[in-house]
């Protein structure tokens, strides 16, 4: 197992996020989280990341504790609300992945020059961040993520105030880019579709204290018009209303 | 074709009539308002015969010496005060204690300590700007959203370089903050020079009161006023170039 989430427990003061909360992503793998909002999905991505650090439970990363983990390593984290450095162009904002790492410059270059093509960021490399619309912004802010070379994604509905084409296109870039490099990535979304599209498997959340009340394979359905696809989404949509 | 400030303009042409219809009615006493005749005599007597240049050169560099060693101390120490609570729990409260003192209060002490000399004047504005600048810069830092550091964390930066991205974060603040810093520096420097000083623009106006001077007293005021003008225009007129990025129109 990649992430391992063993009887987490997680209070606000008398509020109870998380009791004895257990769930575990295998290596190379997207779990969707999807459940009502202030069910604690923000909360458990922070948890995992390190971002807080103040929970009972215990949550092992590749076989280690995560504080001990994010010691040495970093979870790459994309969030809704974008951010990114303004001072910098679109190229330097990408390249600041690689501050601290021993990365050579060709190989930046191959990559920044890769992920501004893919994210259809080309000929705006030199722009500065307030020069970029919305959607363009958050495709930077992806675009970092990945060319971190983390080994784990979490992203915290990243996609929710893109309009549908940058949507799509960036749910295909991203499931992409973990296949290819073999990445492990949580990923909160409230679109169902998003969540089938995106992962291999959505876990379904409750109202707090929250619990993963199903999960659900998706076996890596690509075509939202089939069969399939749909059924899937009814079932999503089923347990959600329970 | 750069636009011109026409409410301005109108206002000070109506200034300048009001002012040459009040002398020239016999509104106003010589003692208290100097005909626009005589103080442009006292401004050209006071440049060709004593050496109002070296005055005015006197406080700036004061000015911009005080503001100097505050911004050079006080960004650094904000940004560890940011970084570390128990530095911010030592230092916070004495920062906030230092900054309600009134600045002219504190001219004996600094006469006791440092003389008549430069240094006390320095020192004086320096303690007059620096426990506000470093106030406002930590404002500023608290306004960082918390999504910078989120990304910052991800990118696994050491101190230093934290330090460094929130410092490019708060620049344009910190630039503004300096703006509104060095005009309190123009209001210290002149009380400064008003008590104990041999030279400056506050030096010559307590002359020039002596001797009931009344152009003269207006020169300096008027100079102050165009030094402060000319420094805040500055400051804006170079903010584009200092942050194009903030200047620039979104998509």
């Amino acid at each position: 197992m990649m992430i391992e989430i063993q009887g987490l427990t997680k209070r606000f003061g008398q509020l109870v996020v998380f009791e004895n909360f257990n769930l575990s992503i295998r290596k190379g793998e997207t779990v969707a989280l999807v459940g009502p909002s202030g069910c604690g999905k923000t909360t458990l991505l922070n948890c995992v990341t390190g971002l807080d650090k103040n929970y009972d439970g215990q949550i092992l990363i590749n076989g280690l504790n995560s504080k001990e983990y994010l010691q040495e390593k970093r979870i790459s984290i994309v969030l809704q609300r974008y951010s990114n450095f303004e001072w910098q162009t679109i190229n330097e904002n990408i390249r600041s992945a690689f501050v601290n790492r021993n990365i050579t410059s060709e190989e930046q270059e191959k990559t920044i020059n890769n992920l501004i093509e893919r994210t259809g960021l080309l000929g705006f490399e030199n722009s500065y961040i307030n020069e970029l619309s919305g959607g363009m912004q958050q495709r930077v802010a992806v675009a970092r993520a990945l060319a971190q070379s983390n080994e784990i994604l979490a992203f915290d509905e990243p996609f929710g105030s893109l309009d549908i084409e940058n949507r799509s296109s960036l749910q295909i870039l991203f499931r992409e880019q973990i296949t290819k490099k073999n990445l492990t990535a949580i990923f909160i979304t409230h679109d169902i579709e998003e969540a089938i599209l995106v992962s291999e498997r959505i876990a379904i959340l409750k109202k707090i204290p929250s619990l993963v009340t199903k999960i659900i394979e998706t076996n890596n359905i690509t075509d939202k018009y089939s069969q399939e696809f749909n059924s899937l989404k009814e079932e999503v949509e089923k347990t959600l209303k329970l | 074709m750069k636009r011109v400030n026409s409410p301005f303009l109108v206002s000070s042409i109506l200034i300048v009539f009001l002012w040459v219809l009040s002398k020239n009615l016999g509104w106003i006493n010589d003692l208290f308002l100097p005909t626009p005749k005589q103080l442009l005599t006292a401004f050209v007597s006071l440049f060709s015969e004593h050496d109002f240049l070296d005055d005015i050169i006197a406080s700036v560099l004061r000015v911009f010496s005080a503001f100097f060693f505050s911004a050079i101390i006080a960004i650094p120490l904000a940004l560890l005060m940011f970084n570390n609570k128990t530095l911010r729990q030592i230092l916070a409260p004495y920062i906030d204690f230092i900054r309600y003192l009134p600045v002219p209060a504190l001219i004996p002490l600094t006469i006791l300590f440092f003389g008549i000399g430069e240094t006390a004047k320095i020192v004086l504005l320096f303690i007059g700007t620096f426990f506000q600048l470093i106030l406002l810069i930590i404002d500023d830092l608290d306004e960082i959203p918390k999504e910078h550091f989120y990304l910052t964390y991800s990118l696994k930066l050491n101190g230093f370089q934290e330090m460094w991205y929130m410092f490019r974060k708060t620049l344009p603040q910190i630039y503004d903050n300096s703006r509104i810093t060095i005009g309190w520096c123009w209001t210290y420097v002149i009380i400064a020079e008003l008590v104990a000083s041999s030279s400056g623009i506050g030096h010559m106006i307590k002359e020039a009161q002596r001797f009931s001077n009344t152009p003269n007293m207006y020169a300096g005021i008027i100079t102050m006023g165009i030094i402060g003008f000319g420094t805040d225009f500055l400051f804006k007129k170079f903010y584009p170039s200092f942050f194009r990025y903030k200047m620039k129109a979104k998509m």
